[in-house]
């Protein structure tokens, strides 16, 4: 049926290795980008002036989460939170431009008022697998950020790129321009 | 937004070439048809007469310019009277009237009987006597009106008889304030005080009125404090008819070890909550004083330490049903007291942190907390091919009720992984030993715990068990050829799981609960959350994810199917261990982006064991912009589910939890004539047949105020055996135009109701 | 200054015509007439003297366009032009027609016709119809003091 080993949805080359940078790099969402880049056959490396001009620089804003209610019992008590953790950060790639990553994870579990405490502990599991969900969508992410730069070396062969190509990849509709869309599930 | 931009259609702007300089060193031009006079200490200029200096400009029939060169002043001190059609305007403010006088030096310039409007920003109004002063900082106004209504609109103004507005402070003084809806006044002040822009000093804010069927009226009028440049603070006086006066200070906060903000609501007594006492089986004696005190922080400080606080507490069980904050929802069956501080490196972190719950659930208030946690976690990658990772903790669990056992556990559990992988495949081996020891005590009243029967506790246990993991993912893709440019993955993945059988009986779980097994859940390698159940398992997970990419490789579609095939029972020693060999659950999930404007997003779990759909849900949305969606959702969770989640005999019989979930329903908000939006939702339990929640939300809004009225239906409690109903009609005033909020209200009555809209994509 | 109008009359010029008996003197070709501090130029300038009356002498000064000079008391000088000015001795009074002018050092003054009585100090400007306007400008006080290096934009 035509399907054959991984294709052109491969980590682009030149994003084999990369800088990885946040205001919390030893926090949670960061350790778990850096082991999804890991996990991907990216190298991390460390922050230099030098690399900075030759590699890809990978800059994490930060997660921010979202809890609400999603579903109730009968005497009006939450059954379902639902939970939304959205990751925002851009990559910076030496002579092509800026690109903004953003990306969303949607999980539910059932809240549990007669034992908060294992409540609490699921929510904590879920908050990590969906950092786990979250980082392998920023890297396929990169694949539409490779994308773009073909585009526009493509069309624009002689001029260099300019800093802030289009708003390539976001899910907030009011920006939809060129069908820029991210994923979310 | 283009309700701004026809507010602002209204507005005069400054359409001169703006002149920065200071304006005494300006020339004053003076047009008019003729001069007559004492040339030029006294001239008198009349017909059609334009006096302009700098940004300012002075139109009148006929005007007189006196100059007096004061003694030992270097410089002639040069005034005007101007009279007949006075029209004085310059980058800040126009005024009108008969008559005007005006000093060219100190630019002070007073209008008689006349009206102002201010340029580029709403805001006008009428003024028996008009100053200008502080170099066209200030326009003062005797026995004047202030509004923000466009020209053409008397929605409401503030008459005083004097009004100071300051546009260096943005804040408009009013003494003798009386407030008018149209012609009528409704409010009487000494002194009332409006801001007239977004600087942020401190001053009362735009006051709030609202009627609301459970608060009657409701007033508020909020003060900013503003403390400091990183500190600041919101105190409301909420004066609600049949409550009480409630006070709301809120308080906000940065330092360099991060951010927060407490609120703490103190209602000194609330005549309503003493009318209900009796319905909610509350004695007389229960104090009516009702407070709130929030506080939550997050913080990193030199990249390394973090410290976060989420902690709540109220002043009686019914604090969120009855009252309303944006700090909790009705739903809340308890409240978060928990706090953490950690120390995070390369290799190595460690938390410290507490846990404690207020729970006003009506089955049992007895819960376990931690005082305290400590997690220690070491990494190490790259020891040859493998990748290690140790993860320590201490816990401490102590019961609200004293008479139920407290226990301290001790758990250590080193992690081995083998990652390989090259571009397209990928094989992690992993070997772990959970090792946990178990001091619990005060054991005499065991059986009172909730399912105390299944367990007999002991006061020492050690439980060691490895677990060891083989996952494995390829991915495979081809250019699609009915959709030119698109490309499509199929990604299969394979796990077997193996951690052998521990007889947990004499543990209670203290913070173990079913997790969910969604489509993500079949490959995790843990059943139960926290440590205090770890079933056996000898299972295979297996699963297929297919992802269709768009010409710009932006991912359009997913879906994934999977299930979990169980080569032995999976038991933890729990009476209520009851799953089967063979597959026993399937799961599966969707996200399809059909269009920018289009989305679908759904998961699906099937119970092999009780042959019916365990838990599933899907939801479709159209969303054109921030104010036009249109969702619809549907939620089902079939009550042998819940019962196992909750893992508490209770949920399984009683009328509350024992049909499950059904609920089918949906969002819209959708905005008419660009002025007018209306939200609706509805949510419906069809196994109970019961609407669980109906809200409907218009708001009108204008250049000056905006007006909602909000309708909403929810089930806000439980007594003698039925879902009780709350009905609140609530109307809302809100006065516009003083900063620069123009939204149409649509975000905000959409996350009003008690099931708050969530975007699907 | 006061005083000007009771000093003798200078008139020099390229050539001159005299009328005799019509009173009537015509001067033409850089003509400058000085009496006290009041100076004017033109470039042509008729000088008549109804009934032989020194006192009762009108100047009529024609130029593209004349000027007319005089210090005032307080040490301010007036400066004017316009393509006509005429000057009536006996009432003191000068009169600007023609894309008039009129200068001091903190003001000055543009319209169709000026009129200004020199010992009253008082002016009157008027413009001659539908779109024609009086433009009056007054100098603020920094520029007028220092002597400025750059030319005044507005001096004529």
């Amino acid at each position: 049926c035509g399907f054959h080993t991984r294709g052109n949805t491969k980590i682009p080359s030149e994003m084999k290795t990369m800088i990885l940078n946040s205001d919390d790099p030893y926090g949670p969402l960061a350790r778990a980008v850096r082991q999804q880049l890991r996990l991907s056959g990216i190298k991390v490396v460390e922050d230099s002036a030098a690399e900075r001009m030759n590699v890809p620089t990978l800059h994490l804003e930060g997660e921010n989460n979202h809890r609400s209610t999603a579903s109730i019992f009968l005497d009006g008590s939450r059954a379902e939170y639902q939970l939304v953790m959205t990751i925002n950060g851009q990559i910076l790639v030496p002579g092509k431009g800026i690109y903004p990553l953003h990306t969303t994870v949607y999980r539910a579990y059932f809240d549990n008022s007669s034992n908060p405490l294992a409540a609490d502990s699921e929510q904590e599991v879920i908050y990590q697998e969906m950092r786990t969900r979250a980082s392998e969508q920023l890297v396929r992410q990169l694949l539409a950020v490779h994308a773009a730069e073909q585009q526009i070396n493509g069309s624009s062969v002689n001029t260099p790129v300019v800093l802030g190509q289009p708003d390539v990849i976001t899910s907030s509709s009011e920006q939809s321009s060129n069908a820029g869309v991210a994923l979310g599930n | 937004d283009d309700l701004m931009s026809q507010c602002m259609l209204g507005v005069p702007s400054y359409n001169r070439p703006l002149v920065n300089s200071d304006p005494n060193t300006q020339p004053v031009t003076i047009h008019s048809d003729s001069v007559k006079g004492n040339y030029p200490d006294d001239a008198v200029f009349t017909g059609k007469v334009d006096v302009n200096q700098g940004n300012s400009r002075l139109l009148a029939d006929q005007v007189q310019l006196h100059q007096r060169q004061a003694a030992g002043q270097t410089t002639p001190t040069r005034t005007v009277d101007a009279l007949g059609h006075v029209h004085y305007d310059d980058n800040q403010v126009i005024l009108k009237g008969p008559k005007a006088w005006s000093n060219l030096n100190t630019k002070d310039t007073n209008v008689w009987d006349g009206n102002y409007q201010m340029v580029d920003r709403q805001g006008r109004g009428t003024g028996a006597e008009m100053k200008q002063r502080g170099n066209n900082r200030y326009t003062i106004l005797e026995k004047g009106s202030f509004t923000t209504c466009l020209p053409n609109t008397n929605s409401w103004s503030v008459v005083g008889s004097e009004i100071i507005e300051d546009r260096q402070e943005e804040v408009a003084e009013i003494w003798n304030a009386r407030f008018k809806i149209g012609s009528v006044p409704v409010f009487y002040s000494p002194y009332l005080q409006m801001p007239i822009g977004d600087r942020r000093r401190s001053g009362f804010l735009i006051p709030n009125a609202k009627y609301d069927s459970k608060n009657g009226y409701e007033f508020m009028l909020p003060y900013y404090w503003n403390i400091a440049p990183q500190m600041d603070a919101t105190i409301t006086p909420h004066y609600m008819s049949k409550r009480g006066t409630q006070l709301q200070n809120e308080f906000r906060y940065l330092s360099t070890i991060g951010a927060g903000l407490m609120e703490f609501d103190y209602l000194g007594s609330d005549s309503q909550y003493d009318k209900q006492k009796s319905a909610r089986g509350l004695s007389d004696s229960d104090s009516s004083k009702r407070w709130l005190f929030y506080w939550q922080h997050s913080g990193v400080y030199d990249q390394h330490w973090r410290f976060n606080a989420n902690y709540t507490k109220v002043s009686d069980r019914y604090y969120f049903n009855d009252l309303t904050s944006k700090y909790y929802s009705s739903t809340d069956g308890y409240a978060d007291q928990k706090f953490s501080l950690g120390y995070a490196d390369k290799n190595w972190d460690a938390t410290l942190s507490t846990r404690d719950f207020q729970t006003f659930n009506k089955l049992d208030t007895s819960i376990y907390r931690t005082l305290p946690q400590l997690d220690v976690n070491l990494y190490q990658n790259d020891v040859g091919p493998f990748d290690t990772h140790v993860y320590g903790q201490f816990a401490r669990f102590t019961n609200t009720n004293s008479r139920l056992p407290s226990a301290t556990r001790l758990h250590i559990e080193p992690t081995i992984d083998l990652p390989l992988s090259n571009g397209w495949a990928s094989l992690n081996t992993e070997a772990k030993l959970l090792a946990t020891h178990y001091q619990q005590d005060n054991l005499q009243h065991a059986d009172e715990l909730p399912n105390g029967g299944d367990y007999n506790l002991k006061s020492s246990v050690n439980r060691t068990l490895p677990q060891f993991k083989v996952d494995g993912k390829l991915v495979f893709d081809r250019d699609m050829d009915w959709a030119q440019g698109y490309t499509q993955t199929l990604e299969p993945r394979v796990q077997y799981l193996y951690t052998p059988y521990r007889n947990q009986s004499n543990i209670y779980p203290y913070d173990s609960t079913l997790l969910q097994t969604d489509y993500t859940g079949l490959f995790r390698d843990r059943t139960y959350s926290g440590l205090d159940r770890i079933a056996s398992t000898n299972q295979l997970a297996t699963g297929v994810t297919t992802r269709i990419y768009d010409e710009n490789l932006v991912e359009r579609f997913n879906a994934s199917i999977g299930q979990i095939y169980a080569f032995t029972r999976s038991r933890t020693g729990d009476t209520t261990d009851d799953s089967d060999t063979g597959t026993i659950v399937w799961a599966g999930d969707t996200y399809w982006r059909m269009t920018d404007q289009w989305g679908l997003r759904g998961g699906l779990q099937y119970d092999t064991h009780l042959n019916s759909v365990a838990q599933g849900n899907a939801s479709i949305e159209y969303r054109q912009d921030n104010d036009r969606v249109v969702q619809l959702g549907y939620r089902y969770s079939s009550p042998e589910y819940i019962a196992r989640a909750m893992n508490n005999s209770v949920y399984a019989t009683s009328a509350i939890y024992k049909n499950g979930i059904s609920q089918v329903g949906g969002t819209a908000s959708w905005p008419i004539v660009d002025a007018w939006s209306v939200v609706g939702a509805y949510y419906y339990d069809t196994r109970n047949s019961k609407p669980a929640e109906q809200l409907l939300g218009v708001q009108y809004s204008s250049c000056c105020y905006a007006v909602r009225l909000g309708y909403e239906r929810k089930i806000n409690g439980w007594q003698n055996n039925t879902s009780q109903y709350d009905n609140q009609i609530s109307f809302n005033i809100e006065f516009r135009g003083l900063g620069t909020n123009y939204g149409l209200g649509t975000a905000e009555m959409r996350t009003q109701g008690i099931i708050p809209y969530q975007p699907t994509f | 200054v006061t005083g000007d109008t009771d000093q003798p009359v200078h008139i020099n010029s390229i050539n001159q015509s005299l009328d005799m008996d019509g009173n009537i003197a015509t001067f033409t070709g850089n003509v400058v007439i000085t009496q006290g501090t009041i100076k004017i130029q033109a470039d042509k300038v008729v000088v008549t003297r109804p009934g032989g009356d020194n006192k009762k002498t009108l100047v009529d000064a024609y130029g593209n366009p004349a000027t007319f000079y005089q210090m005032q008391d307080n040490g301010k000088p007036v400066k004017g032009s316009a393509s006509k000015l005429h000057y009536d001795l006996a009432a003191d009074s000068v009169e600007l027609t023609g894309k008039a002018h009129v200068q001091q050092l903190d003001s000055n003054i543009n319209g169709d016709r000026i009129t200004y009585l020199v010992k009253a100090q008082k002016m009157q400007a008027y413009s001659d119809g539908q779109n024609k306007r009086v433009t009056t400008v007054l100098i603020p006080s920094q520029l007028q003091d220092k002597p400025s290096s750059t030319p005044k934009t507005r001096g004529q």
